[in-house]
């Protein structure tokens, strides 16, 4: 095994290319590798997202983000590690308000207190959910789906992987006011390859993989859960347009946050450098090309979703009955 | 003569210099990673991303692609000669190769493990090539009545995985299962035995388990050996396999890549169960199945030669269905995400250099880990005449940063710590690991198929024989049971399950 070790050494060099060198600034921030923690595995949509943004976050700042995967108890423990850091701007959490405000809804206990151990400092993009039926489906549009959930009787069938396609399921339910009857999934692309082969009516998925599956024409996109249409489907209605329905209120906005206590020469600088990456060209194509809307705004609009989300989730949740752990 | 044109295609773009560097890189990476215990192909491919951004989109691919394979190869090693397995699909390898090892076979087990690797590659790669479409389609027939039932024949089959007693087999079986079953349930969302440790909700992790469960708790056995006997190193031996090994290897090869091509189309849980099955049907065809246990050459060349052909297969959900099958697959899809490619079939139609180029990559890089992978097979096996009292520091060591890197906690090192300590009270009570580490990762599968099967029929268990696939894998379990309890086999059960 001691050959290894020279090896071990080339493989962080490797890694560590990808991030440009630390400037010996010792006065500006950030001095030192700044740790943002991200409570989803690595390769997922929010690794790639969290590490465009940590890469180009290194570029304008002249220094270090490295992202570290804090993952488990979805995403609690990212939350308290990051409650728990020195507000120093060396410790920041890339998250959406699902995970924010949405476990501090679903889960009885929480290691942190959303509200008062972190802060939002800038949000950039909204991930919306798409509501999907079979591509072969005689259900065209939400009114058509509405009218066969009715004529099931609460038969009709609907799967989730994520307590946010859960709980946007149970907005839009209680809008129409009908039942369903729920499956469980561990992933989205189990829930959708079921939707197309007929086993289930219909499911939320998140619009980066469903305008993938809607693109083969193993889906139809009937409508999309935020409060806009998203730039990459300007075809899609939202759920809001169409009957009413608040599933806007509970959608992904991401961002960055800190622990409380951060100063705000730091978050300032955040707020400045995050909204240039998000209006740049390349982004805004990354972006919209994933179906996720930018989001570009204040540290107070941020703060403002976040309440709002935080409200909504709560309803959502006993609406949805989701089990609190 | 279309598939030639397409190929041709490909290889034009495959073998650009540019593109032969990324595929040597990545697979070098792969290499490393997969010897290295503990840190796998999701989290290099993770940290590898940002890189990909500005590179052309096939060489992305390439590169990572080549990663992924080469710790398909390099996880063998580390399974033969220390018995650490780095994932689930090189548990079995470490059964025979690591008995292969110590009886100073070290270099032919690493060596057939490569050749057949190679061989299972280019299958896989051909299938991909010829038939993609075809077999996708077969895959989608796999839904969740047919998952629970293939999954219950796994279990069942797992049973002849076991040497000792049949009914400790059993009992492992079960305990691996309960254990499987911490973690979120899928349909209710209940946490199990979680004992409110945050932690434990997604469940526990396969790697430091079994890193702790075979890796560590053979450390210790081994010092409490040497502490008595003060043994000396395991014999080295030449890295070329006898005429005997050879003859004996191609079958298994054969019907290894056969088994490994098929189940690595399945998306979910299909790739897991390749190697086992692999394994299980040499032991069950084979004139004498006593010899598997102890070092059989069987036991290594087709477990090997299924998962790689598995990992080759199952990029097909996701280059034709944009479904990935597989965690690593999950961010190959983030990759071409990121280069504005959607995958499924539309990459076929739009981008057909792309396409046919990544499938030419393949082949490619193949070829390089036998040609990188059967010179290192000289220095790998050196390694087993580095003192034990320096070696094993190093590989706890190794496997400590293995496991605290998954999550960035030191929970994990912790967990992996009691798991060594009950993988050596198994051993010292004769029960094996294998059959545990089966039914804790195919236990949870089974029940969250089966219980989304019992939701979709409304809670009518006919469901599961309704359904023509799945009727036949569970009729195929039935047999395999009178093939254990029947009388008349009784005699060859017992040959399969004597104490060695």
């Amino acid at each position: 095994m001691r050959k290894s070790f020279p090896l071990l050494a080339a493989l962080a060099v490797a890694g560590m290319a990808a991030l440009p060198a630390s400037p010996a600034l010792a006065q500006q921030y950030p001095d030192k590798p700044v740790r943002i923690q991200l409570g989803f595995p690595a390769g997922g949509g929010a690794d790639i997202l969290a590490r465009w943004y940590a890469d180009k976050l290194a570029k304008a700042s002249g220094g270090t983000f490295i992202v570290e995967n804090k993952v488990g108890a979805s995403g609690n423990l990212a939350l308290d590690a990051t409650a728990k850091a020195k507000p120093d701007g060396l410790t920041l959490m890339l998250a959406s308000t699902v995970t924010t405000a949405g476990n501090a809804a679903v889960f009885k206990t929480m290691p942190m207190d959303v509200q008062k151990d972190i802060v939002p400092i800038v949000g950039f993009a909204e991930t919306p959910f798409v509501l999907a039926v079979a591509p072969d489906s005689p259900i065209n549009s939400i009114a058509d789906l509405t009218a066969f959930i009715k004529s099931k009787g609460g038969k009709a069938k609907y799967g989730s992987a994520t307590t946010s396609a859960l709980a946007s399921t149970a907005i839009y339910l209680k809008q129409i006011g009908a039942e369903a009857t729920h499956v469980g999934y561990k992933a989205t692309a189990n829930a959708i390859q079921d939707v197309t082969g007929k086993e289930i009516d219909f499911a939320f998925a998140d619009v980066i993989f469903a305008m993938g599956q809607a693109k083969q024409g193993r889906i139809k996109m009937l409508a999309i859960a935020s409060d806009g249409r998203s730039p990459g489907l300007p075809d899609v209605p939202t759920l809001k347009e169409l009957n009413g329905s608040r599933t806007g209120d509970i959608v992904a906005l991401w961002g960055v946050w800190a622990p409380t206590g951060t100063p705000k020469e730091i978050t300032d600088k955040l707020v400045a450098w995050t909204n240039e990456i998000t209006k740049s060209d390349d982004t805004q194509k990354f972006l919209i090309s994933t179906g996720a809307t930018p989001f570009v705004s204040t540290q107070a609009d941020y703060k403002n979703k976040f309440e709002i989300s935080l409200k909504a989730w709560a309803e959502a949740v006993k609406l949805a009955n989701i089990e609190a752990q | 003569m279309e598939l030639l044109q397409n190929l041709a295609l490909g290889f034009g773009g495959a073998v650009s210099p540019i593109n032969l560097l990324f595929c040597l890189f990545g697979c070098l990476i792969g290499t490393l990673i997969g010897v290295l215990p503990g840190i796998g192909p999701i989290a290099t491919i993770a940290m590898l991303l940002p890189i990909t951004f500005g590179l052309s989109p096939l060489g992305a691919l390439i590169m990572l692609a080549g990663i992924y394979y080469g710790a398909q190869y390099g996880g063998s090693t580390t399974a033969i000669l220390l018995k650490l397995p780095g994932e689930s699909s090189s548990v079995v390898t470490c059964i025979d190769g690591y008995e292969m090892a110590q009886k100073g076979r070290a270099g032919a087990a690493l060596t057939i493990a490569a050749v057949g690797s190679f061989f299972a590659g280019t299958v896989g790669t051909l299938l991909i090539a010829g038939f993609a479409p075809i077999l996708a389609s077969f895959a989608e027939k796999f839904r969740s009545p047919e998952y629970f039932s293939l999954m219950l024949f796994g279990l069942i089959a797992a049973v002849v995985l076991a040497q000792g007693s049949i009914i400790k087999a059993i009992g492992m079986i079960v305990l691996g299962l309960l254990l499987g079953l911490t973690g979120t349930e899928s349909q209710s969302g209940t946490a199990r035995f979680t004992f409110g440790v945050p932690e434990l909700y997604d469940g526990i992790d396969f790697v430091p388990l079994a890193m702790g469960l075979f890796g560590f708790a053979e450390i210790m056995t081994n010092l409490d050996r040497r502490g008595r006997d003060r043994a000396t190193a395991a014999p080295v031996g030449g890295m070329m396999p006898t005429r005997e090994e050879i003859r004996r290897s191609i079958p298994a090869i054969l019907r290894g890549t056969f088994i490994g091509s098929l189940l690595g189309i399945l998306p979910g849980g299909g790739a897991v169960l390749s190697a086992f099955a692999a394994y299980t049907l040499e032991k069950k065809i084979a004139k004498d199945p006593s010899i598997f246990g102890r070092g059989a050459v069987e036991g290594v060349a087709a477990p090997e030669s299924a998962n790689n052909a598995g990992a080759q297969t199952s990029f097909i959900p996701l280059l034709t269905l944009g479904i990935p099958s597989t965690p690593v697959m999950a961010l190959m899809m983030g990759a071409m995400t990121i280069q504005g490619i959607a995958p499924g079939s539309a990459i076929l139609t739009e981008r057909p250099e792309l396409f046919w180029g990544m499938i030419a990559s393949m082949w490619v890089g193949n070829l390089m880990l036998v040609i990188i992978n059967l010179p290192l097979i000289g220095i790998w096996i050196k390694l087993l005449q580095v003192p034990y009292r320096l070696l094993f520091p190093c590989i706890l060591v190794l496997c400590c940063v293995g496991a605290y890197s998954i999550s960035s906690s030191t929970f994990l090192v912790m967990m992996m710590a009691g798991f060594a300590l009950l993988g050596y009270v198994f051993a010292k009570i004769g029960c094996e690991g294998a059959p545990f580490l089966l039914g804790f990762v195919l236990g949870p599968l089974m029940e969250e198929n089966f219980r989304r099967s019992m939701v979709l029929s409304f809670g009518d268990p006919v469901i599961f024989v309704q359904r023509p696939i799945s009727l036949t894998i569970l009729l195929a379990a039935v047999a395999l049971i009178l093939l254990i309890v029947i009388p008349q086999f009784r005699s060859t059960r017992e040959v399969a399950f004597q104490d060695p």
